[in-house]
């Protein structure tokens, strides 16, 4: 049987952590949360995930994009997507690619569509 | 005229006094994009944005605040087992299966459906509300609050689906 795939999820809302976490682990995955970007990068180096999905606005306004910089740096391969309230048309224009995210989900997270791309990068067995 | 969320907030200091008061109205209160602001702008002026080293426990009474309004709201006119249920699975979802065997002993997985279209529709009638208020802390605020209203909702989603049909 293979090994599960990670994901690791950051946000300072616990809500939002055990929310995505139910149904991240109802749907096949292990998942492991942290509330800070402090928090997030120790538990990326200890867990070493196979996914993160990241909030920008936590400790500091943009704790996210500091957490995506360096997970770019340590693990430029890894997929990193931000999970946020910022706005479709202004996620279009602050190069989310620049900042080190392969993506945005705007909250509400549509599920089937985080879903669907999570499935993309499922362990197969 | 009955007294809005954000009189009510100013007049209670302790957060969790406030909690009792609307858990009484059993969602029988105005929530319309003027009364978001009105609550958010309340709130704000008791705990200031940061933007640097953010107080997160401030931030997060926040979400919880805009939340339990928001889910008040969405259960009003469900009856007070049903809205129970629905506290409940809202405030820990990761117990979720099991509120829901519980609940389908006293009552029919007809009434469960239903229950949870009535509140489908009613958040997302919140939604569209919260997307009409202007771009600021006050909206971010209320997002982070509906955000995990749908995640937890979709949850259920995924549970009702696998017990019902």
């Amino acid at each position: 049987m293979s090994e599960k795939t990670r994901i690791l999820v950051i946000d300072d809302d616990p809500a939002i952590c055990v929310s995505v976490k139910a149904i991240l682990e109802a749907s096949g995955y292990e998942t492991y949360t942290a509330l800070s970007g402090k928090e997030g990068l120790e538990l990326f180096r200890q867990v070493k995930p196979d996914l993160v999905l990241c909030d920008m606005m936590m400790e500091d306004i943009d704790a996210g994009a500091k957490v995506a910089k360096v997970i770019k740096e340590e693990r430029p391969e890894l997929p990193v997507f931000l999970l946020s309230t910022i706005g479709e048309a202004t996620a279009r224009t602050i190069g989310l690619d620049e900042l080190g995210f392969n993506g945005v989900f705007q909250k509400p997270v549509n599920f089937d569509l985080l879903l669907s791309v999570l499935e993309k990068h499922r362990k197969k067995s | 005229m009955p007294e809005s969320l954000a009189e009510i907030f100013r007049r209670t200091p302790v957060v969790a006094d406030f909690f009792k008061i609307v858990l009484q109205l059993e969602g029988n209160f105005s929530l319309n994009p003027e009364d978001m602001e009105a609550l958010g702008q309340a709130y704000f002026d008791r705990y200031p944005e940061k933007f640097v080293q953010r107080n997160l426990e401030e931030v997060r009474l926040g979400y919880e605040l805009m939340r339990f309004c928001l889910l008040e709201k969405a259960l009003l006119g469900l009856p007070s087992e049903v809205k129970e249920f629905y506290r409940k699975a809202f405030a820990t979802p990761e117990d979720i299966p099991v509120l829901i065997q519980g609940f389908l002993k006293s009552s029919e997985p007809g009434q469960l459906r239903t229950s949870f279209e009535r509140l489908q529709t009613a958040l997302s009638e919140l939604k569209n509300m919260v997307g009409e208020l202007p771009k600021g802390m006050i909206k971010e605020r209320f997002l982070g609050g509906l955000s995990t209203l749908f995640n937890i909702n979709y949850l259920l989603k995924i549970f009702i689906g696998r017990l019902v049909t």
